[in-house]
């Protein structure tokens, strides 16, 4: 048997994105993001108890074009594991395994996460004053 | 780290080029991954114009015309050619199925042809499942209890309790399912994978086995079972419609049980 | 029957593989409300300076509510990571080194955390 020079048959190469495994991908993605957020979201509060210069600098981020992006991704990204998560409590559960269900409620989580990104950021837009 | 890319020994080369007879009016082309272990040769793809006319509907029958009229070095399993056996599972126009299975009008231009994905290729669209058998063989997939109660009569079940055994049966270990599986590819050394789990789960859920507690010992593992993240690409890709990724919940449900 | 192999994340701890996943989604569960109610509080102080913040960090419900945030968040994330890593990094040395470092830097997000709200907190209270 010539075992060791067997080739490996493609697989990402050649596998078709599925709406299951590019759903369960962006879970991955989106919850590394969040970690980067959650690394920010320590630095706001180190900051905060540091005092009026340090959180200014923190603030300034923030506002910063670079900032806002940042944050707009990071909304997205925690909506989005938020979501599809909740998915995943109910696949745990049991539920919602059939083909037809899973299609439909991938579809679902990305229209609920985009709704709900949108919604906080016309609410932070009127909070600031952006929006009346 | 894990390989998102392909070996140097397997990356695919363009390949040779088959046509159909010029009378033919109504043709499909049809690129075939071609490896043979005799030539030291990269992995090609070669394309093959077929006749429709002259073929039946199915992607099995294409390769077995090719094999027979075109090209007789072409490697391929089957058997039953109805959806029974499970040999000529393969990748079908990006996805893993049954090529017996797949009606070639359901491919919209060239079909492309692959084994089945990451697995050791032992001659073109012929895969090495011994991993997998092996893995099968791990599972004791075989019912485990004592003595019946009556020796001169066979093992009673309720029909309530036989119809918890739906959806699980059916499997006939195609691997469609396993190779489809991205979690399966990266570990699939340790990782059982969806077909060997849903097998798993089939001796689990039957109500004459006694030997669930040990069946659930070896489960509760980090990589034979906990690799499977619900990606559902085992149900999507499934040729006889079951649901393995359902199956490994439940497997899931009964170890929770047991916290 | 093999030894059960609970994974180069769990060796140590030695705990089963059942009960990893099932932190997983504990901590997930108990992350929706309080997810909910922290993004609608951080949105809310989108134009605050830093005495607003201070202000409403100080407050004791506020106070408790983010320190179990931050504490279940950073084990959330440890967990989750620790999955990502069995999956992809597969050098022995390799991923033991990266999940004792997921295991730090999350171990000490928390302790950052919990001292900039105990400072802020009894900060507001001193006045």
């Amino acid at each position: 048997m010539t075992n060791k020079n067997r080739p490996l048959s493609p697989h990402l190469q050649v596998y078709q994105p599925q709406i299951t495994s590019v759903l369960s991908i962006l879970h991955r993605i989106t919850g590394v993001a969040l970690t980067v957020g959650a690394l920010l979201l320590v630095w706001w509060l180190a900051a905060a108890a540091a005092g009026p210069e340090t959180f200014e600098i923190a603030r300034a981020f923030w506002v910063s074009w670079f900032g806002q992006m940042l944050l707009l991704g990071l909304t997205f990204a925690l909506f989005y594991h938020l979501c599809s998560g909740i998915r995943h409590l109910a696949w745990d559960l049991g539920y919602g395994f059939d083909l037809g269900t899973a299609t439909l409620t991938g579809w679902l989580v990305i229209a609920g996460a985009g709704a709900l990104t949108l919604a906080t950021w016309l609410y932070a837009c009127s909070v600031t004053g952006i929006l009346p | 780290m894990v390989e998102f890319t392909l070996p140097p020994n397997s990356r695919i080369v363009k390949g040779h080029s088959h046509y159909a007879p010029r009378a033919a009016t109504n043709t499909k082309t049809f690129c075939i991954y071609r490896w043979n272990p005799d030539d030291s040769d990269s992995p090609r793809l070669d394309s093959y114009e077929i006749d429709l006319n002259a073929c039946g509907p199915m992607v099995l029958h294409a390769l077995i015309k090719i094999k027979s009229e075109v090209d007789s070095t072409l490697t391929i399993r089957r058997s039953c050619r109805e959806g029974i056996c499970g040999s000529c599972a393969m990748n079908i126009d990006g996805t893993n199925t049954l090529a017996c299975l797949k009606p070639i009008s359901e491919v919209k231009g060239k079909i492309k042809i692959y084994p089945l994905p990451h697995m050791p290729v032992v001659k073109d669209l012929v895969p090495n499942l011994s991993e997998i058998y092996r893995q099968y063989a791990s599972i004791t997939p075989w019912l485990r209890a004592g003595a019946p109660p009556d020796a001169d009569c066979e093992r009673l079940q309720s029909p309530e309790k036989r119809a918890a055994l739906d959806g699980l049966y059916e499997c006939v270990l195609c691997a469609a399912c396993s190779t489809a599986c991205p979690s399966y590819w990266w570990n699939g050394d340790r990782f059982l994978g969806p077909a060997i789990l849903l097998q798993a789960y089939r001796w689990l859920a039957d109500s004459r086995d006694e030997a669930r507690e040990e069946r659930l010992n070896q489960l509760d593992d980090t990589f034979k079972l906990y690799r499977c993240h619900t990606i559902m690409n085992c149900t999507k890709t499934c040729p006889k419609n079951l649901n393995p990724a359902r199956a490994i919940a439940e497997i899931k449900k009964l170890l929770l049980e047991r916290v | 029957m093999n030894a059960p192999n609970n994974g180069t994340g769990q060796n140590e701890t030695a705990e089963s593989a059942v009960s990893h996943w099932w932190r997983q989604r504990l901590t997930a569960i108990f992350l929706v409300p309080l997810v909910l109610w922290f993004t609608a509080s951080f949105v809310s102080l989108s134009n605050a300076g830093i005495s607003m913040v201070r202000e409403w960090i100080a407050s004791p419900g506020t106070a408790l509510f983010l320190a179990i945030f931050m504490a279940v968040l950073f084990r959330h994330i440890q967990l989750g990571l620790e999955v990502v890593v069995d999956d992809y990094v597969h050098t022995r040395g390799c991923n033991r080194s990266t999940i004792m470092l997921i295991r730090l830097a999350c171990g000490l997000g928390i302790v950052v955390a919990w001292l900039s709200i105990l400072c802020i907190y009894f900060d507001g209270q001193a006045r």
